[in-house]
C-alpha cells in the first residue's frame, strides 16, 4: 500500500486516460483544452473538502474502468401506460432501432454521436464550472449526450424519456445533457438510469439546462442502478423570468451516488421546485448537494428532500440557498427530512440559508429521527403485522416526496419498484 | 370471555400491578375506576399487549386463549380492541387505507377472503355515520389536526369497523365536553351486543351516566379494593377515592 498524500497529483488525469472519449470535440476545442489542462492538476475530490466532507469516493477511484464499444442487450424499459419518446442508451451507446425521436416542428433533438452536434457546441460547457473536476472528467472522457432545443411557444405534448442503462461490467459512461427550452415553450424529460445489478460501472451526468422566460421544464431523475454501480451527476440550471422549472430526484440505486444540483434564478417571478427521495440501503452512500441563487427579486423557490438510511447505509443533505441583495420579495423554503433505521446507518444533513436581502419569506428546517415507536404499537393494536406496520409507515413518509411527481405514470412506477423492492418491517 | 387471575405487571423494575383478578362475561359492561397512579391505564395497557410493560406473574385467559402469549396485531385479531387515551396522529396513512389493510389481515387471519372495496366502502359509510364521525375525517390521515373529541370519536369509529368481542376504552372521557361525550357513549352503546363485553377504564363516574357497568371495580394500588353494581362509581362521585384508601387494609384482608 502507497501511503496516502495529501495530493494524488494526476489521478484524474490517468483515470481520464483510461477512458477513451468517442465524442469529436473539435467544435469546442477551448472549452476541451481547458478542461484537459484543468484537470492536470486536479485530485479527486476528499473528505477534507467542505462539499464532499461525508462522501468518501475510494470505492469509486480505486477501481478501473474502460469504455464500452458495442452495442449490448438491456436497455428497452418501458414505462406502464406511459406514450413518450424514448431514448436508450445502453453503457453510454446510443440505440437508435429502439428509440423514437420527435418529428415536431420548432423541437431539435440531437443525440451526439461521434461528432459534437453544431448547435449544441454554442452552450457546451457554458455553465460547467471547471473547478468541478466531474465537469472536466465529463468533457475529457465523453461517451455520448443529448441536445434538446424547443423554439419559442412550442409545447411537447408527450414526455421524453432517456433511458441510461449500464450492463454487468466496469464500464464508465461521461454523459452531457444540453437543453434550451426557449421562451413560452414547455416540456417534461424523464431520466431513468438503470442498470445490470452486477454492473460496477461508473454513470458521470452533466447536464447544462437553460428555461428562458415563462418556458416550463419539468425533470424527474430516477438513479435504479444496481447497488455496486457509482453515480455522479452536476446539473446547473439558468431559468429566466417567469419561467418554471421542477426537478424530483429519486435516488433508490447506486453504491455511490452524489448529485450537484445548481439552479440561478436570473428573471423575477420564476418558480423552481426541486424535490429528492434518497432510500439507502446496504452499503450505500446517496448525497445530494443543492443551490437556489436568487439573484433577482420575486421569486419562489421550494425544496424537500427526504431521506430512509436502513442497515449500513449513509446519506447527505446539503442545501443552500442565497437571497442576493436587491432580491427582495423571495419565498423560499427548503426541507429536509430523515429516518434512521438501524444504529449503523447514518444521515447528514446540512440546510443553509445565505441572504442579504431583508425583506424576503425564507424557511428551513431539518428533522432527522427514527421510527415512531408508538405510531408502530398503534397499528399493531389495530391487528396489522408489525411488518406492515413499518411498511405503511415508510411509505406515507415517502409519499410526500411522491405525491410532486405530477406525471402518474411515472409516479405509479416508482412507487410501486419502492413497494416491490424495499422492506422496512 | 376474559379471565385474569393474579396478574402482575411492572416497568423500569417499578411494579404497578401487584395482582388483578377479573371475570368478564360475554354481554357485560365492567368499569374500571380509581385515583390517579392506581394502574388503571396500565392494565389496559398490558392487556393489549404494550411492550414496555413486562408481566411478572399471573395469567390473563381470553376465549380460551392464553391472552399474555400473543403480540399486540395477534391479540387484536382474536377481537380485542383499546380505544387510546392519547391517540396517536399518524401524518400520511390515511385512516381508511389503514384501516381496510387492518380488516383483511384480520379477515386473512380468520381464513376469510378479504373484503371487497364496495362492501368497504358502504361499511365506513355505516359505521361513520353510528359516531357521528364525518366523512372527511375517515378519509384523512389517522388523527392528523383532529381535535381531542374528533381523535376519540375516531377510535369508536375504528372499533365500529373492527367489531372485536371485547373492547377496553381507556379514559375515553378524557378531555372531552358534555356533547362529544354523549356522541362517543352513544355509539358504544349501539354496539354493544350479547356476545360482546366491554371494559370501561375511567377517573370520573361521568360517562358511567351514558354507559352503564353492571359491574363497577376500584383499582387501587395495583390491585382491585373494591368491587360492587353501578352505585358504586356513585358513592365514589359522592365521597371520592380517599375513604377507599383509608379502608384498604381491612378489605384486603377481609
Amino acid at each position: 500500500m502507497t501511503q496516502v498524500t495529501t495530493k494524488e497529483i494526476g489521478k484524474a488525469k490517468k483515470f481520464a486516460d483510461m477512458l477513451k472519449r468517442k465524442v469529436d470535440l473539435s467544435a469546442v476545442h477551448g472549452s476541451l483544452q481547458i478542461a484537459e489542462e484543468t484537470l492536470q492538476n486536479q485530485d479527486f475530490p476528499t473528505t477534507r473538502m467542505e462539499a464532499w466532507k461525508y462522501t468518501r469516493l475510494g470505492r469509486l477511484t480505486n477501481n478501473s474502468y474502460t469504455t464500452c464499444n458495442e452495442l449490448e442487450e438491456g436497455s428497452a424499459y418501458t414505462i406502464e401506460n406511459l406514450d413518450a419518446y424514448y431514448l436508450y442508451f445502453t453503457n453510454g451507446i446510443f440505440n437508435e432501432n429502439a428509440s423514437s425521436i420527435p418529428e415536431v416542428e420548432g423541437i431539435t433533438l440531437q443525440v451526439f454521436g461521434d461528432v459534437l452536434p453544431n448547435d449544441a457546441a454554442h452552450y457546451f460547457g457554458k455553465l460547467t464550472p471547471e473547478t468541478d473536476m466531474f465537469n472536466n472528467l465529463n468533457t475529457l472522457a465523453l461517451n455520448n449526450g443529448v441536445f434538446l432545443s424547443i423554439a419559442n411557444n412550442i409545447k411537447l405534448e408527450k414526455p421524453i424519456v432517456i433511458v441510461n442503462y449500464a450492463t454487468e461490467g466496469n464500464y464508465a459512461n461521461n454523459f452531457r445533457n444540453i437543453f434550451h427550452i426557449a421562451s413560452g415553450a414547455e416540456i417534461e424529460v424523464n431520466f431513468i438510469n438503470g442498470g445490470h445489478e452486477k454492473s460496477e460501472g461508473f454513470t458521470n451526468m452533466v447536464s447544462e439546462l437553460w428555461v428562458d422566460a415563462n418556458a416550463h421544464l419539468s425533470i424527474n431523475n430516477w438513479q435504479k442502478e444496481g447497488l455496486n454501480h457509482h453515480h455522479i451527476s452536476r446539473t446547473y440550471v439558468e431559468q429566466e423570468k417567469d419561467a418554471t422549472f421542477s426537478i424530483n430526484t429519486l435516488s433508490t440505486g447506486g453504491l455511490i451516488t452524489r448529485n450537484d444540483l445548481v439552479i440561478r434564478v436570473n428573471g423575477e417571478n420564476a418558480t423552481s421546485n426541486l424535490n429528492g427521495l434518497y432510500l439507502g440501503k446496504g452499503k450505500q452512500l446517496i448525497d445530494n448537494h443543492t443551490v437556489v441563487d436568487h439573484r433577482v427579486p420575486h421569486c419562489e423557490s421550494n425544496e424537500l428532500y427526504k431521506g430512509i438510511a436502513d442497515e449500513q447505509s449513509t446519506t447527505v443533505f446539503n442545501g443552500k440557498v442565497f437571497v442576493r441583495p436587491d432580491a427582495q420579495k423571495i419565498n423560499a423554503f427548503q426541507q429536509n427530512a430523515n429516518i434512521v433505521l438501524t444504529d449503523d446507518a447514518t444521515v447528514n444533513s446540512k440546510p443553509e440559508l445565505e441572504i442579504y436581502a431583508d425583506d424576503v419569506k425564507c424557511s428551513h428546517g431539518s428533522v432527522t429521527g427514527q421510527f415512531d415507536e408508538e405510531a408502530v404499537f398503534y397499528l399493531r393494536s389495530r391487528g396489522l403485522s408489525e411488518q406492515s406496520a413499518r411498511n405503511l409507515l415508510v411509505s406515507a413518509f415517502a409519499a410526500d416526496v411522491l405525491n410532486k411527481i405530477t406525471n402518474e405514470s411515472i409516479r405509479e412506477e416508482i412507487t410501486t419498484y419502492i413497494t416491490n423492492n424495499y422492506n422496512w418491517g | 370471555m376474559l379471565s385474569i387471575k393474579n396478574l402482575q405487571a411492572e416497568i423500569d423494575g417499578k411494579a404497578i400491578l401487584k395482582g388483578i383478578n377479573l371475570d368478564v362475561k360475554p354481554g357485560e359492561v365492567h368499569a374500571i375506576m380509581g385515583p390517579n397512579g392506581s394502574g388503571k391505564s396500565t392494565l389496559a395497557s398490558v392487556l393489549a399487549g404494550r411492550e414496555e410493560y413486562e408481566v411478572t406473574g399471573g395469567s390473563v385467559n381470553f376465549n380460551g386463549i392464553d391472552l399474555l402469549d400473543l403480540g399486540a396485531e395477534e391479540r387484536a385479531r382474536e377481537g380485542l380492541f383499546l380505544a387510546f387515551q392519547y391517540p396517536v396522529e399518524i401524518p400520511g396513512v390515511s385512516n381508511i387505507n389503514f384501516l381496510k389493510t387492518a380488516i383483511n389481515e384480520i379477515r386473512t387471519h380468520k381464513g376469510l377472503e378479504p373484503l371487497s372495496a364496495k362492501d368497504f366502502l358502504s361499511m365506513v359509510k355505516e359505521k361513520s355515520k353510528l359516531v357521528e364521525l364525518d366523512n372527511k375525517l375517515a378519509n384523512r390521515a389517522v388523527n392528523e389536526g383532529f381535535s381531542g373529541g374528533e381523535k376519540k370519536r375516531n377510535e369508536i369509529f375504528q372499533m365500529a369497523m373492527l367489531e372485536p368481542k371485547l373492547a377496553i376504552l381507556d379514559e375515553t372521557d378524557s378531555g372531552l365536553d358534555i356533547d362529544a361525550l354523549r356522541v362517543v357513549a352513544n355509539g358504544v352503546n349501539k354496539l354493544k351486543s350479547p356476545d360482546n363485553a366491554t371494559i370501561v377504564v375511567t377517573h370520573y363516574q361521568r360517562l358511567l351516566d351514558y354507559i352503564v357497568p353492571d359491574f363497577v371495580h376500584v383499582l387501587y394500588n395495583g390491585k382491585i379494593v373494591k368491587s360492587g353494581d353501578k352505585n358504586l362509581a356513585l358513592t365514589l362521585e359522592e365521597k371520592g377515592y380517599d375513604w377507599i384508601k383509608e379502608g384498604r387494609s381491612e378489605n384486603v384482608n377481609a
